[in-house]
């Protein structure tokens, strides 16, 4: 849990955009669109662990007593 | 100083979701999730610590315990609403938002309608 992670996500986004860019350029669509879903995916599994975490911690601080 | 820190993850995140908004907009919204839930987790030490203060002093007075409960639970579910709500909004599904804000709304009224109903009891029993 470091702020390192913030910078993760934005250098896996702008990558996933210009290998988005570049794939379009060289006529290969359907790995760009792969690309892209795999950018996503890694991404989205990332920002539900910590929701999950948040929301757990937050159930116990607000609930417990 | 722990608010400098705060601030300056909120000023960076905020940058980096602008970088990211015109090319890949899905992932500036999973950015900004990613950073307001990191700062939450920053001052959960801070809201511990007062919840405590707080729970010592309801004990000292003989507030009922249950009481307390159920007000810490009435301020988690308003948080827990207005995080979401915000996130979606921001991301642009205004009339979503506007419907977990209703949910939230209907369960702390749904939660409270016990002290309600024992206020009540309370008055009648008063007037009898």
């Amino acid at each position: 849990m470091d702020i390192g992670i913030i910078f993760k996500i934005a250098a896996v986004g702008i990558l996933t955009a210009v290998v988005n860019q570049i794939l379009k350029k060289a006529d290969k669509d359907e790995i760009a669109t792969l690309t892209t879903l795999a950018g996503l995916v890694m991404v989205l599994l990332m920002v539900v662990d910590m929701i999950a975490q948040l929301f757990d911690t937050l159930k116990i601080l607000f609930e417990m007593y | 100083m722990e608010i400098i820190r705060i601030s300056a993850i909120g000023i960076i995140t905020a940058f980096c979701v602008l970088i990211l908004k015109e090319s890949k907009s899905e992932m500036a919204m999973l950015l900004g999730i990613v950073g307001s839930t990191f700062i939450i987790f920053m001052l959960l030490d801070y809201i511990s610590g007062i919840f405590n203060v707080i729970k010592n002093l309801t004990q000292r007075v003989g507030i009922n315990a249950d009481l307390l409960k159920l007000v810490f639970k009435v301020m988690g579910i308003g948080f827990i609403t207005e995080f979401s709500a915000d996130i979606i909004e921001e991301s642009g599904s205004k009339s979503l938002a506007t419907k977990v804000v209703i949910a939230g709304k209907i369960i702390i009224f749904a939660i409270s309608l016990p002290v309600i109903i024992s206020l009540f009891d309370l008055i009648a029993e008063l007037m009898v």
